[in-house]
């Protein structure tokens, strides 16, 4: 499927990947791809994203809010949850760096210390840190239809505009939410990438 | 004290989505916290039937759960 994309294209799933493992998430979502769209400023279609001001920077936040931290880190959205339960994760998380130092709550080590032997320490890392991570079902169906889009646009190759249009997905997906929870309406990020490209909607 | 009634009243809030969000972010929270005394508890040398039984579960549970993260 990756043979037909343009080099920003293909930039866009590599940063996918960056970006979800930064969040710690063993998965690549939409989520992650649009995080790698925005990465593209100057690829066409996304100016309107940035028109709308949804920026990598926007983005990030918003699903750090969403979602939080993957591998059993806690977000804003956890603390808000928590908060209607009178737990403050702020104190908590103070209470637990205080007893297993800094970021304890929020990094969840890969295996007990206990296994760690000294003669091992430089290995490689396991192969889901720097392998790829699996495309979750909406990831593939945004993929499938920015393939669609390129078709149903007489073009050749699948760019960083049709990525865009595909994770436009009218049943939904993380990255429809963020652009949601950021004020932009997906249809309308639609109709104008369309414009900007020159194609009429 | 108000702060108290408040959190009160949403934790008995009639919207599913409130409550079961909070039960979701609750586990998250017990689950790494378990993680963590866990860990420390086998550094300081436990067995896993010590541990269970200060968790309440079997050996084989808390070892099915723990031993090969």
């Amino acid at each position: 499927m990756f043979e037909r994309f343009t080099p920003a294209a293909r930039q866009v799933v590599v940063r996918a990947q960056d970006e979800a493992r930064a969040f710690g998430h063993p998965w690549l979502g939409t989520e992650h791809l649009l995080l790698g769209v925005l990465a593209e400023p100057q690829a066409p279609g996304v100016g309107v994203l940035t028109d709308l001001g949804v920026t990598v920077d926007t983005a990030r936040a918003a699903l750090r809010r969403l979602v939080g931290l993957g591998r059993g880190g806690l977000g804003e959205s956890d603390a808000d949850a928590l908060r209607t339960l009178g737990i403050d994760l702020d104190e908590v998380r103070r209470r637990v760096e205080a007893s297993f130092g800094p970021g304890a709550l929020d990094h969840v080590p890969r295996r007990p210390p206990r296994r760690r032997r000294p003669w091992r320490r430089g290995r490689c890392e396991p192969a889901d840190v720097t392998g790829h991570l699996p495309f979750m079902p909406r990831a593939k169906r945004a993929l499938e239809r920015a393939q669609r889009e390129a078709i149903a646009l007489g073009d050749r190759d699948i760019g960083v505009e049709h990525l865009l249009l595909g994770l436009l997905d009218p049943r939904s997906n993380m990255a429809v939410d963020l652009l949601r929870h950021l004020g932009a309406s997906p249809e309308e990020i639609r109709t104008r990438v369309l414009a900007d490209i020159g194609r009429a909607a | 004290m108000t702060e108290a009634i408040d959190t009160a009243a949403a934790a008995t809030s009639q919207d599913p989505r409130v409550g079961l969000r909070a039960v979701a972010a609750l586990r998250q929270l017990v689950e790494r916290l378990e993680a963590l005394q866990v860990d420390r508890a086998r550094r300081f040398g436990w067995s896993w039937a010590e541990i269970g039984q200060a968790l309440g579960v079997s050996r084989q549970a808390v070892h099915k759960k723990h031993g090969r993260r």
